[in-house]
């Protein structure tokens, strides 16, 4: 995505005027979310939730993002937000380096785990994955925990390793599963809620996707706190999160952002996935 | 004219001329109705053609517009892989109600975006389900609709083909915009057609009515004054005169009637006037009719009586409506009289003085004296006669008596005053034979024997005048030329010892006459006689003759000039034994008028200046017999 700075700061403008009427009384809570789709729709889909919050909280939350991973990254870095909601990924580096708790973690109404798919078009007459040899695969960003890091992981157990097939990054799992919709890639790694994307189901016919390989579970993603927050404003918004989904309009909220629920997440859930990170990247950037 | 044809009965000129004058303006008006209308119509089907061309090639431009801009920004989600960008651009442009679908195809065709808005009308209608699964189906239903305005462009990036675009317009959406615009167009025609309907009944009816007010002014309404006027006149009143109030043809047609007016009440009047004077005539003349003692009564041509006036009722004892209608007849007791009278009217002639008798209602007979005149019309022509009747029963009775006593009067003065002149001459005979006694003186004797012998010459004298006064005269008429008889009758007169001048003044002309030549020589002779002892001394003696002065008369007059005759005498000479001569007997003039008369002529006599008597006879040329 290549949103200019200057669109960026004005939707972060334009839901801090939206706020605005809603709290005055407590210090405003900047709540960063990555961009796991475009800015926009981020946005969009995580507005009631910061709504939801103010009234929990008795305070502004301002909802913010960034044009891409990195970016938001270095804003996560610099403790420019309260609280974030990330992937597994960037959450470990975030803690690593920035101090960040995690305090919660989405669920749908069956699990709050995530799995790592590989997918291939049903007529692509690619039954394993050691036909993906030489082909295309399609990821959606170099620092997705599930649809790439964890996606990869799939590849090398079967024994093929990054220049065994061609990569190319499409910025989210939806584009990559669309890539592979449109005959651009022969597969694509995608988390498994991928399918649960309005955008996904929107466009592409599930029955002509058949899933190759599916990874181990890992926690869902996770909402995180400033190391330096305030322990009773911590407790406060975890327990606002966890509360949502008895909220009224909660369950509406929630489905937006791709859940039926959030619970309380520790650190030490994420922690286990740093094998997978240090694989790619040994340094943690 | 003095037609008598019906004329048919027809509705007032104004009506007439506002009918004529409606279907007039209502065809002039429906002409230009019809002609704004069709060529409003013209314009606004032009209108709508460009419109409609307009709106095509809006719509062809925003595909083109549309498809441009997919095209240029597509590169950038296909080299990206961003496709989700793609689907949201696709989705933007789907939102437009002109675009029915925008699609991103590969080199190979194949579709890179899935997105087809389900909730537009065209899959609604076409009742196409829009799912992932129906997805291609549908694209390739929708690309094959030639009833869409489908734009393609490819998508090129540094020379390398990307793939390309298409962009679906909607042709149902430009027919329902020209459906729309043709809805407008026809409310703007039928706004049109309204305002211009509209216009051309307010044009006309305020046409109509300008036009019917100033005809109504300028000529119904003078017209129907100028009619009031007439219908006053109409009705009598010939002071009526209509307003002149400009000088138009109505104007001059009011002058016209003013005129004729005028000339009317003039008429009128002066026909007033003579009837007035007619009425007073005839009242007077009716007044005369019925005041008058006389019967005077008319009749017709066939003599049937026609007036009858009071007199006449009064008189005869019939009234005028037994009368009037019917002849005549059963009044005259003599038939042949009736006749002789009424024929002489018939031929124009006036009976006068004609004495009859008349037959009473009551059975009376009355003499009366008639006058029957000719009537006749303003054109001279005879249409019956006029009769004036007098009663003269008792005056004739009267005049009988008088007669009678005047001749028992006659006789006795006759006779007394034929006593006298005898006595008187028996007397000087007495005397004179006392004189012619033998005792008397001789010398006496003479003188008493000459005396004697005169007084038994005048006795003798005395005695043939009386027998030829009391003779019957019996007339032997011959024509003879009378200027030639006066001649000679003139040369035998005995010359006198005073010297007579006489003087003959004869027409040439004179007609002869039918006379007794004795008789007549008798009582001129008389007349000459007359005249030499009036004048004693001698004098001049003029006789003349003319012609006249009736028709088929001749006149002599005997004219002397000696002291002439007093007037208290002069109706009196013609009078028997009347003289103032001694000596005379006074039979002289009474015979020469008895001749005369005889002969059906008339004598009379006038003194002349400075003085003399002239006396003149007028004789019928032909001998009338009384």
């Amino acid at each position: 995505m290549h949103h200019s700075p200057l669109v960026l700061r004005l939707l972060t403008l334009l839901a801090v005027l939206c706020a605005l009427p809603a709290a005055a009384r407590e210090p405003a809570l900047h709540f960063g979310v990555f961009p796991r789709w475009n800015a926009q729709t981020m946005v969009r889909d995580f507005t009631p939730l910061a709504r939801a919050l103010e009234k929990q909280l008795g305070r502004e939350v301002f909802i913010e993002t960034d044009k891409d991973f990195a970016s938001f990254m270095r804003r996560v870095y610099a403790h420019e937000f309260d609280l974030v909601h990330l992937n597994q990924l960037q959450y470990l580096q975030a803690h690593e380096r920035a101090g960040y708790q995690a305090i919660a973690k989405l669920c749908t109404a069956t699990t709050c785990t995530i799995s790592a798919l590989l997918v291939t078009r049903q007529d692509s007459g690619i039954s394993t994955l050691a036909q993906l040899r030489g082909k295309t695969v399609a990821f959606g960003d170099r620092s997705a925990m599930v649809s790439y890091l964890l996606a990869r992981s799939l590849l090398r157990q079967a024994g093929l390793h990054d220049g065994d097939y061609k990569t190319v990054f499409t910025h989210n799992p939806p584009n990559a599963l669309l890539a592979v919709y449109n005959g651009a890639a022969a597969a694509a790694g995608v988390g498994s809620p991928v399918f649960e994307q309005p955008e996904v189901i929107k466009h592409v016919d599930r029955q002509r996707i058949r899933v190759l390989a599916k990874s181990m579970p890992i926690p869902q993603l996770p909402f995180a706190v400033r190391g330096d927050l305030d322990a009773g404003l911590v407790a406060r918004i975890r327990a606002a999160l966890i509360a949502l989904a008895d909220q009224p309009g909660g369950l509406e909220l929630l489905r937006n952002i791709g859940a039926t629920r959030l619970i309380s997440a520790e650190d030490a859930e994420y922690a286990a996935l740093k094998p997978y990170v240090a694989e790619d990247n040994p340094g943690g950037q | 004219m003095g037609s008598d044809r019906k004329v048919r009965a027809a509705p007032g000129i104004q009506l007439r001329f506002f009918l004529a004058l409606a279907m007039l303006v209502v065809l002039s008006m429906s002409l230009l109705g019809v002609t704004m209308f069709v060529n409003q119509r013209q314009i606004l089907e032009e209108r709508l053609e460009r419109d409609t061309q307009d709106i095509t090639h809006v719509l062809r431009d925003k595909g083109e517009a549309s498809s441009a801009f997919l095209a240029r920004i597509a590169p950038q989600g296909l080299l990206t892989y961003d496709y989700l960008l793609l689907e949201g651009y696709v989705e933007e442009l789907s939102a437009d109600p002109d675009i029915v679908f925008a699609v991103i195809l590969n080199p190979a065709g194949k579709p890179l975006t899935h997105y087809l808005d389900a909730g537009d009308s065209y899959f609604v209608q076409h009742g196409l389900p829009i799912t992932p699964k129906t997805y291609e189906k549908a694209l390739a239903q929708v690309r094959a609709d030639h009833d869409l305005m489908i734009v393609r462009r490819d998508i090129n990036y540094d020379g390398v083909a990307l793939g390309s675009v298409e962009v679906g317009m909607s042709r149902k959406r430009l027919k329902e915009r020209t459906d729309e615009l043709r809805t407008a167009i026809q409310r703007d025609l039928q706004r049109v057609t309204l305002l211009t309907v509209a216009t051309i009944v307010f044009s006309l009816i305020l046409l109509i009515v300008l036009i019917e007010w100033t005809f109504s002014r300028l000529v119904v309404r003078p017209l129907r004054a100028l009619s009031a006027q007439m219908a006053r006149v109409q009705d009598g009143d010939l002071s009526a005169r209509a307003r002149v109030l400009r000088r138009d043809e109505i104007g001059r047609l009011a002058e016209s009637f003013n005129h004729m007016a005028g000339n009317l009440q003039n008429q009128l009047r002066e026909q007033e006037e003579q009837r007035h004077a007619f009425k007073e005539t005839r009242d007077y003349l009716a007044s005369i009719l019925d005041n008058s003692a006389d019967m005077i009564a008319t009749t017709a041509l066939d003599g049937t009586v026609v007036e009858f006036n009071h007199g006449a009722e009064q008189i005869l004892g019939y009234t005028r409506s037994e009368v009037t209608g019917r002849t005549a007849d059963a009044i005259y007791c003599d038939q042949q009289e009736r006749r002789r009278l009424y024929t002489a009217v018939r031929q124009g002639e006036t009976a006068q003085h004609a004495e009859t008798r008349l037959a009473c209602k009551n059975g009376t007979l009355i003499d009366v004296d008639l006058t029957i005149s000719p009537l006749r019309n303003t054109a001279g022509d005879l249409i019956g006669s006029v009769c004036i009747g007098r009663d003269i029963t008792q005056a004739k009775a009267l005049r009988r008596e008088l007669i009678q006593a005047e001749k028992l009067a006659s006789v006795g003065q006759v006779a007394g005053w034929i006593a006298h002149q005898i006595r008187n001459l028996l007397g000087r005979q007495l005397m004179d034979a006392a004189a012619l006694h033998p005792d008397a003186a001789a010398v006496g004797r003479t003188h008493a024997h000459r005396d004697l012998t005169d007084a038994i010459a005048t006795m003798d004298c005395l005695v043939t005048d009386l027998l030829d006064y009391s003779k019957t005269l019996s007339l032997h008429p011959t024509t003879i030329d009378l200027n030639a008889a006066l001649y000679d009758m003139l040369r035998d007169m005995p010359v006198e010892t005073a010297p007579l001048h006489v003087e003959r003044d004869f027409a040439t002309d004179l007609t002869p006459v039918s006379v007794d030549v004795f008789k007549l020589e008798q009582a001129i002779g008389n007349l000459f006689k007359n005249a030499v002892q009036a004048m004693p001394e001698g004098g001049l003696l003029r006789v003349r003759t003319r012609k006249g002065p009736g028709p088929d008369e001749v006149s002599i007059s005997i004219e002397d000039h000696g002291p002439g005759i007093a007037p208290e005498h002069l109706d009196k000479v013609f009078q028997p034994f009347y003289t103032t001569k001694s000596g005379g007997t006074g039979l002289g003039l009474a015979m020469c008028a008895r001749i005369i008369e005889a002969h059906g002529g008339r004598i009379s006599v006038t003194n002349v200046v400075p003085h003399g008597a002239r006396f003149t006879l007028v004789m019928p040329v032909a001998l009338r017999l009384e």
